[in-house]
């Protein structure tokens, strides 16, 4: 009992910090390509949003009641942002 | 009840959830990072003054200066015309092969004549010429100048810990986590105003709450600017995936650099062209700038395809105009003498994310303002630190009051080690600092490679003072080391008439504002510190109580949440 509380925990931490990452790199990778900039302003202007995206995850997935929504809150919008990011996007990708 | 376990946070909705939940997230993320944060803030500050320590720490050359402060100003051997002239035959001399030369062709206190270029390993090639014969001059140091890093040293630990690449990726995941720690400890406040308005003395955890309460409250928008304009500098660094994703995956940091700092530089063509004179493009930059020239950039010197850019300097009322740092800029194209390129001082020629990305960056290193400013951040930095450290004591107070028993078996345990790290973080590096200052002066001054001894200095006292910590039972580390950090803060003063016969008065009388404030600073410190140990001193020992004790022998409480911040 006590190993599954540490362990739920533990997932949490795991999901606000390489889950929050895994989104924060996705939302900055469809912002680099739908932002109405030239290419390396909106690479930079995405790169400089990305800590308050990632500020917003981390505290959400500690907010959130249900474990395993605070994973799928992480990991399905950061492969949609993602995904449609790099099929959007005008470099060699 | 101000505890509440973790598994209902996990899975049960309940009324003040999410107070709680982010109470916790505050407590936890906040106590690992607040030592290192500390460090960082407590440097940070000291790096506003990087110069004046820098000052205080290089004695022979400020008494010198002082010396021949009522000299009349040289005379201005050469023309700017001149100069150029005579760095052009250097380079064309010495580096005819390089793609890039800069000039400094100034005549200021401090400034000469310079050229640097990309050297074909990398990295920037640098010497200073006389500006009257054009011959590298020769910094051999004088033997009775000491070797320091001086201020710069408070600086470099702040960002990279003197820790290069390394450094820089801990300092800015220990940030990240500040930003989390901040939100969540808004969000864990319900009546900000209030608390801000609040103290309660000589109450024990009450007046360390308060005192954390008020202080982060007070630089609330400080913290969270500081924070993420920190982040701001290698933004693209710590989120690389949009480089990649819009540059390809080979070498994508490259291109993105090209396409970012390189707009419009020239590419070679293979055709030669002799250098005109660049002092005319000079006077054209000016006009079209309004600002003197600080450095000239030569690209592509030589070739048919070759760029002049000429960069103004800031000169103080731009500083307080504006905040951006960027400088004026114009560009020629030597073969046609075509202006290619023009940027007005503070104005951005990579756009709006350029220009916010150069205002993040000197907002974070005051680069505006000038010293009121200067003393603003001090404060505001100050605050921070003082943010840190009160949380991170008010973790144990509170433990001290009622354990929690976070960690079963082991809770005491890890008791201990926060009480260590509190006593070596707060008061054990605040003497590393100040001892540094020492090392400056009782380290010889002919030793070989002396800047590194004074920094191994400062980390050796930091060691040590780790070690005493550890050894010493809590309450007798931390009077032990307030009173020395005391008196080596009130000592300073004492300490540099013996070692170079210059006193407090003296500076003041000629003025020397700049080596008095770092005396004068350190005394103030020093009586914070004394003040600390008295009251340290009086306070009634309480032993941490295991009221916990038996809850932690049943597994399922073992984990606690605790609130922090509800009052």
């Amino acid at each position: 009992m006590m190993k599954a509380t540490h362990m739920m925990l533990f997932s949490r931490v795991l999901a606000a910090v390489f889950g929050g990452y895994a989104l924060t790199s996705g939302v900055a990778v469809l912002l680099a390509a739908v932002l109405p900039l030239s290419r390396a302003e909106a690479v930079l202007t995405a790169t400089l949003s990305a800590f308050v995206v990632y500020t917003c995850a981390v505290i959400w997935v500690f907010a959130v009641q249900d474990l395993r929504r605070a994973w799928l809150g992480m990991l399905l919008p950061a492969i949609a942002c993602g995904g449609l990011g790099l099929l959007l996007s005008r470099g060699a990708a | 009840m101000n505890a509440v376990k973790v598994d209902k946070v996990a899975k049960t909705p309940q009324q003040g959830g999410l107070r709680q939940a982010m109470a916790w997230l505050h407590t936890w993320s906040g106590l690992w990072i607040s030592w290192l944060l500390f460090a960082i803030f407590l440097t940070g500050t000291l790096a506003v003054f990087d110069e004046p320590i820098t000052h205080w720490m290089t004695p022979e050359h400020a008494l010198e200066e002082a010396a021949h402060a009522n000299d009349p100003p040289l005379p201005k051997v050469t023309d700017r015309g001149h100069r150029l002239e005579l760095a052009l035959d250097f380079m064309t001399k010495e580096h005819p092969k390089a793609d890039m030369w800069e000039i400094w062709p100034v005549q200021r206190p401090g400034h000469g004549l310079s050229a640097y270029w990309f050297q074909p390993a990398g990295g920037y090639g640098s010497a200073d010429l006389d500006p009257l014969t054009g011959a590298v001059i020769e910094h051999a140091r004088e033997a009775t100048q000491r070797d320091t890093i001086g201020g710069h040293h408070f600086v470099d630990f702040h960002y990279e810990l003197h820790a290069g690449r390394i450094g820089v990726w801990i300092v800015a995941i220990t940030t990240m986590i500040m930003l989390v720690a901040l939100v969540s400890g808004v969000i864990t406040h319900k009546r900000i105003f209030k608390d801000f308005f609040t103290f309660r003395p000589a109450k024990g955890q009450r007046s360390w709450l308060d005192a954390h309460n008020a202080v982060a409250v007070l630089t609330l928008p400080f913290q969270f600017m500081i924070a993420y304009t920190g982040l701001a500098f290698f933004s693209d660094d710590y989120v690389p995936a949009p480089v990649a994703a819009q540059y390809g995956m080979d070498n994508a940091k490259k291109a993105f650099l090209a396409d970012w700092n390189d707009v419009g530089k020239p590419v070679k063509t293979g055709q030669p062209l002799a250098i005109p004179a660049l002092e005319p493009f000079a006077l054209r930059a000016e006009q079209a700038i309004g600002q003197d020239i600080r450095a000239v950039v030569l690209d592509n010197p030589n070739d048919a395809s070759m760029r002049v850019c000429m960069y103004g300097w800031n000169e103080e009322t731009d500083t307080m105009e504006r905040l951006s740092a960027n400088t004026g800029r114009a560009c020629y194209a030597l073969a046609t003498g075509e202006q290619v390129a023009l940027r007005r001082p503070g104005e951005s020629d990579t756009g709006g994310a350029g220009l916010t990305r150069a205002v993040m960056s000197n907002l974070h290193m005051a680069g505006f303002g000038g010293t009121p400013m200067r003393w603003l951040y001090f404060f505001c930095g100050l605050a921070g630190t003082a943010m840190m450290g009160t949380g991170a004591i008010l973790f144990m107070v509170k433990r001290r009051q009622k354990s929690g028993g976070e960690f079963g078996a082991y809770t005491q345990r890890v008791y201990r080690i926060v009480a260590c790290l509190n006593v070596a973080a707060i008061a054990g590096l605040s003497i590393a600092c100040v001892g540094f200052l020492w090392a400056n002066r009782l380290i010889p001054v002919g030793v070989e490679h002396r800047a590194g001894w004074e920094l191994r200095a400062f980390f050796g006292v930091w060691f040590v003072m780790l070690a005493h910590a550890c050894l010493r039972a809590e309450k007798r580390a931390w009077i032990e080391q307030l009173g020395l950090l005391a008196a080596l803060c009130l000592l300073l003063p004492v300490l540099n008439v013996l070692s170079t016969g210059d006193n407090l008065a003296a500076q003041v009388a000629r003025g020397d504002w700049e080596s008095a404030g770092v005396e004068l600073g350190g005394m103030a410190f020093g009586l914070l510190a004394a003040w600390g140990a008295w009251k340290v001193r009086q306070r009634k020992e309480k032993p941490v109580k295991k009221a916990a004790a038996r809850e932690s022998a049943a597994p399922t409480a073992s984990l606690q949440i605790n609130t922090e911040g509800q009052s």
